[in-house]
């Protein structure tokens, strides 16, 4: 039968690890600065996505001719075991604490449109039962929860927004050039929140090598993942700009909802949350079952005493904040630096690797 | 002992059981009456051998098939054996040294007929029987391939059950075959009486509420899976062929979707479909419309719908559960009752008592509507298992959504579709062909494609060998 980590698969995975939550939460924050040049820094982080891209599919290659028992690329190509330990810890820890904020920022979300007063901990229970569900199936059945979700999401997500392009003002793009290239400057630090998701990448693509999705396929569906994953969170910005324009756009919590909001007298605000829910639901199985992944592979623990552990923690993360700017004051600085420092490390690691010569990987 | 005492020591004296000793030659025949062909053991065993007795034979075997002219014969010793055989139909031929088996079969068969729960519109009409022999020849009349193979099992200790399990060996794959084979190898039971006690044995997640393997009672049906690659389990005495491995669209396909244009076939999917989300979704979303979220409807509907509301003491909730429950007596009642009355007493109930409902002011009249089109959908779903899990489902979801409005729904539709991706059948994903994203199959899913385009076999199921056989009818032959 056909084998479910195919090259399809790897296309569809890495536009979910890239898309993150789908709430497009940093919206604000990037046109509060750039206005309308945010596609600038929207241009900076392309080529920065499409290069960590190539740079993952790379190490992954090579990780692979090294050592095949490799839960990441760090243990697949460090030297220093030690090291590769640490910094698969560090990943993890970085994996729990977006996973809290994806899940905390959802139930924020939640609460704003549909439930304002049902309790914090009873939603993120609720959540929480579809990852526990998931993880007594395995990754193959995380991955066919990815897989079925991936274009009824889309496909409901894209038509909402295309849409919300009924009220827009074109004119709003205008001036497409900056009037201060220090105010662009200032975003792109920002980019760094939307680059978690390659670090998942550094643990579940090395499977989908392993089930012998060769490296050119593996290469080209990446490229594919990660321009389809740009192009949405493009298409969300524009919208965006064009309904609002950079100075009200900036100014709301959640722009994108704003937006579905507008048309037809509020109706289909709620029926947004069933795109974003599930691009939600998708970002915490990823990033729970990834650090999942590191915790087995190094404690060597049974199932039960590792999800435990790790689903209390990601509970305790998402309940202890007292409010949503207090997720975004602690945590978002935790993974925009750990999150930083690993990349570092996996560009330091391709630079290291390509000046020994690197391994053929086919 | 002589062996007739012996082959009567293992059955006990029942009516049925007659022993015919055969004049001077020494020979007795037993058969058990109510398991044989009377007018065939009387011409063609009993009257030969009467008419010749005084040949006294010095090689049994040899002198029975020349008196017989029967091709079914064989020797053996083992009283035991002979007394299975005896249980099988056969007539055994008692001699001083052993046992001789003649096959005179002759059980009631029922004549094909069409199935009651799967009719079609422009399809074959015949379904299976309870015989095994009738049904393998249902298929081998239409499937006449010599790669067709049919190995045999028996289960029940004490019913001795026939199971046939069917395949086409070139492309049915060898590592859903092996697992096959060994979940059938592991079957341990007393007595096995239709093909719904061996499914539970076999299935592969028996805490999941959604059924793993298909049944079905249409033999064009069963060739369909077999050339699509997946294998049939036939149950001697079950009119129901097991087709594994099975996925979750399979039970929202019916042969008219072959038999009828593409552009018909689709659209019957698509309202198939629509039918399926209605049943599950339409008592939920009521609730979370009115109870949560009125500003997702039109303000006129929602006064419309707060009008037909007054006066109603109940919850919304309740009122939805307590109808939902009704249906469900009704139609369980329905299926208890002889079938002529059954149909009349659940048309007439369910319309008495929604009435009596609405006048009596326990629900309101929109409840009934969404009620009559739940079950509506429900019975727009080809196959009873799926259609009454789908009922099912309905319940926990009505709960969510009285406590967290839409949101429950929605999570409750994300936790369903998690539950369906951890199922397999035979190592198939439930979800596919959409979980592995086997794009050349989705033209038989939710929609079927023209049947130009629909020249592969499906990828869902392939093995390595059937890789090169994929083109339909372009196969080496």
């Amino acid at each position: 039968m056909l084998k479910q980590r195919n090259a399809n698969a790897v296309a569809v995975l890495t536009f979910e690890l890239i898309i993150g939550s789908g709430m497009f939460e940093w919206i604000p924050a990037w046109l509060g600065r750039a206005r309308t040049a945010v596609w600038i820094p929207l241009m900076v982080y392309v080529a920065v996505a499409v290069a960590l891209s190539q740079i993952m599919v790379y190490l992954v290659c090579q990780g692979r001719v090294r050592r095949a028992q490799a839960v990441t690329v760090f243990d697949a190509l460090l030297p220093q075991q030690r090291v590769a330990e640490a910094l698969n810890v560090l990943m993890l820890l970085v994996f729990l604490v977006n996973a809290a904020m994806v899940l905390r920022m959802a139930i924020h979300l939640i609460k704003y449109v549909a439930l304002p007063d049902t309790p914090v901990l009873v939603l993120v229970v609720l959540g929480m039962l579809i990852p526990l569900q998931l993880f007594f199936g395995g990754f193959d059945a995380l991955l066919r929860y990815e897989l079925a979700l991936f274009w009824p999401t889309v496909i409901i997500g894209v038509l909402m927004l295309l849409l919300c392009l009924e009220v827009s003002d074109v004119a709003n793009l205008l001036p497409l050039w900056p009037i201060s290239w220090r105010a662009v400057a200032c975003t792109l630090p920002e980019i760094l929140y939307l680059l978690p998701g390659f670090l998942l990448a550094a643990v579940y693509l090395p499977v989908f090598h392993a089930a012998g999705v060769e490296a050119q396929p593996m290469r080209g569906m990446v490229l594919g993942g990660v321009l389809a994953a740009v192009a949405l969170q493009l298409l969300n910005v524009a919208v965006v700009v064009v309904d609002f324009g950079p100075f009200e756009g900036a100014a709301l919590n959640w722009p994108i909802v704003e937006a579905v909001r507008m048309q037809h007298g509020g109706r289909w605000a709620v029926l947004f949350l069933l795109p974003v829910l599930s691009a939600v639901s998708s970002a915490v199985n990823l990033y729970l079952y990834a650090g999942y992944r590191i915790a087995v592979f190094h404690t060597r623990a049974r199932r039960i005493w590792v999800i435990g552990p790790l689903m209390a923690a990601v509970i305790a993360l998402s309940v202890i904040p007292e409010s949503f700017e207090q997720v975004s004051r602690y945590y978002a600085p935790v993974v925009e630096g750990m999150g930083g420092v690993l990349l570092g490390i996996v560009i330091g690691l391709w630079m290291w690797t390509v000046w020994k010569g690197g391994v053929h990987a086919g | 002992m002589k062996p007739t005492q012996q082959l009567m020591q293992q059955l006990h004296d029942a009516y049925d059981i007659v022993v015919r000793p055969i004049p001077s030659s020494g020979l007795d025949v037993v058969f058990i009456s109510t398991m044989v062909d009377l007018t065939r053991v009387e011409e063609r065993l009993l009257g030969p051998l009467t008419r010749n007795p005084s040949k006294r034979p010095g090689n049994i075997e040899r002198w029975l098939r020349d008196t017989l002219q029967l091709g079914e014969l064989r020797l053996t010793r083992d009283a035991r054996e002979a007394a299975l055989k005896l249980l099988d139909g056969h007539a055994v031929i008692c001699f001083p040294k052993g046992y001789v088996l003649v096959n005179v079969q002759g059980l009631q068969r029922r004549l094909p007929e069409e199935p009651a729960a799967e009719m079609s519109i422009r399809g074959p009409r015949d379904g299976f029987t309870e015989s095994l022999d009738t049904n393998v020849s249902l298929i081998r009349s239409r499937l006449r391939d010599r790669r067709l193979v049919i190995q045999t099992f028996e289960f029940g200790q004490r019913t001795r059950t026939k199971v046939l399990l069917l395949y086409l060996e070139d492309l049915a794959n060898p590592n859903i075959v092996h697992e096959a084979v060994q979940r059938l190898r592991r079957v341990q039971v007393d007595g096995l009486l239709d093909s719904g006690g061996l499914e539970q044995w076999i299935e592969d997640n028996p805490w999941s509420p959604y059924p793993q393997i298909q049944s079905t009672e249409r033999p064009d049906k069963t060739i369909s899976a077999l050339l699509e690659g997946r294998l049939a389990i036939l149950v001697g005495g079950s009119p129901f062929a097991l087709l594994v491995p099975t996925v979750m669209v399979s039970f929202f396909q019916t042969s008219d979707d072959y038999s009828q244009r593409w552009i018909s076939g689709s659209a019957i999917r698509i309202v198939r479909i629509f039918a399926l989300a209605l049943s599950v979704f339409s008592p939920s979303l009521y609730i979370a419309f009115t109870m949560y979220n009125p500003e997702l409807l039109p303000t006129n509907l929602v006064i419309q719908l707060a009008a037909t509301r007054e006066g109603i003491p109940l919850p919304i909730v309740f009122e939805a559960a307590f109808m939902e429950f009704m249906v469900e007596l009704l139609r369980e009642a329905g299926n208890r009752m002889p079938q002529q009355m059954g149909q009349s007493f659940t048309v007439v109930g369910g319309l008495v008592i929604g009435d009596i409902a609405v006048q009596a002011g326990i629900v309101s009249p929109m409840m009934v509507v969404v009620v009559g089109l739940t079950a509506l959908g429900a019975f727009a779903i080809p196959n009873y298992e799926a259609a009454f899990v789908t009922r099912m489902i309905r319940f926990p979801m009505l709960m969510a959504t009285s406590v967290f409005g839409i949101m429950g729904t929605l999570v409750f539709a994300l936790l369903l579709v998690a539950h369906l991706s951890t199922l397999k059948s035979f190592g198939v994903p439930y979800l596919s062909p959409f979980a592995q994203l086997a794009y050349v199959d989705w033209l038989d899913t939710l929609v079927k494609g023209p049947t130009q385009w629909s020249v592969l076999r499906p990828a869902t199921y392939w093995s390595p060998r059937a890789w090169q056989l994929r083109r339909r009818g372009g196969w080496r032959g």
